[in-house]
């Protein structure tokens, strides 16, 4: 891993011809806000957040077959 | 941004997804697989969506079916990707996971499918208000996961 030291106000720039740049805006304790510029297919997450998506769209990927969920399964939910 | 799609206009689900539509990223943890359909479950309010050349399948359900409080509120980013359409064009769905008992069956409000109904591309998107959740109760309208 690359490891840079960074004051407030200071940037990274990742790949200059495509415009992305990094910048501490403040630091507050244990607490790094950080502003990201990046073109519109650069798609920038909180790492816990797509974890936890990435993890649920496995769990629900069910086994071709399963054309349609359980009839006793459906009437419970339909009936709330 | 808060974009308000299409929520209970089911024609036009039937008519547009008979097609296949396309994600050019994906989904999160299956980012490879970029082509599905989608059709109607009969009789339900389920839909399942299947990838057209690999062994992927889900079901997905409308979230404004789940809960009346569903909101849409989508990166800017995520919003031109989708190619900025007017609203009326825009459909969303949840991902269904299923389970054998039936009070752990559950949807994910925080990770929804938006599809661009005027060109059939889609993304999924990251609901940006924190309340909503990857495991939302179908049954109870309750979270089964803690917010993040």
């Amino acid at each position: 891993m690359l490891v840079l030291s960074r004051k407030k106000d200071e940037s990274i720039v990742i790949e200059i011809e495509q415009g992305i740049n990094i910048k501490i805006l403040e630091v507050k304790g244990d607490n790094v806000k950080i502003g990201i510029d990046a073109p519109p297919h650069i798609r920038v997450f909180r790492e816990e957040v797509i974890k936890k998506i990435a993890q649920e769209n496995l769990a629900a990927n069910k086994p071709r077959g399963a054309s349609q969920p359980d009839d006793a399964m459906l009437n419970t939910i339909l009936k709330q | 941004m808060l974009v308000t799609p299409q929520k209970t206009n089911y024609s036009l689900y039937k008519d547009s997804l008979e097609k296949t539509f396309f994600l050019p990223n994906g989904l999160f943890g299956i980012e490879n697989i970029h082509e599905y359909r989608i059709q109607k479950v009969s009789d339900t309010p389920f839909y399942d969506m299947q990838a057209t050349q690999e062994d992927y399948s889900f079901f997905l359900i409308n979230p404004y079916f789940i809960s009346q409080e569903f909101e849409l509120n989508i990166l800017p980013h995520d919003y031109q990707a989708l190619g900025s359409p007017a609203y009326m064009d825009l459909i969303v769905f949840s991902i269904v996971t299923l389970n054998s008992d039936v009070q752990k069956v559950s949807c994910n409000l925080l990770g929804p499918l938006v599809i661009n109904t005027a060109t059939l591309i889609a993304r999924q998107c990251i609901n940006q208000d924190e309340k909503w959740v990857t495991k939302h109760s179908l049954l109870t309208g309750k979270s089964l996961s803690s917010t993040l």
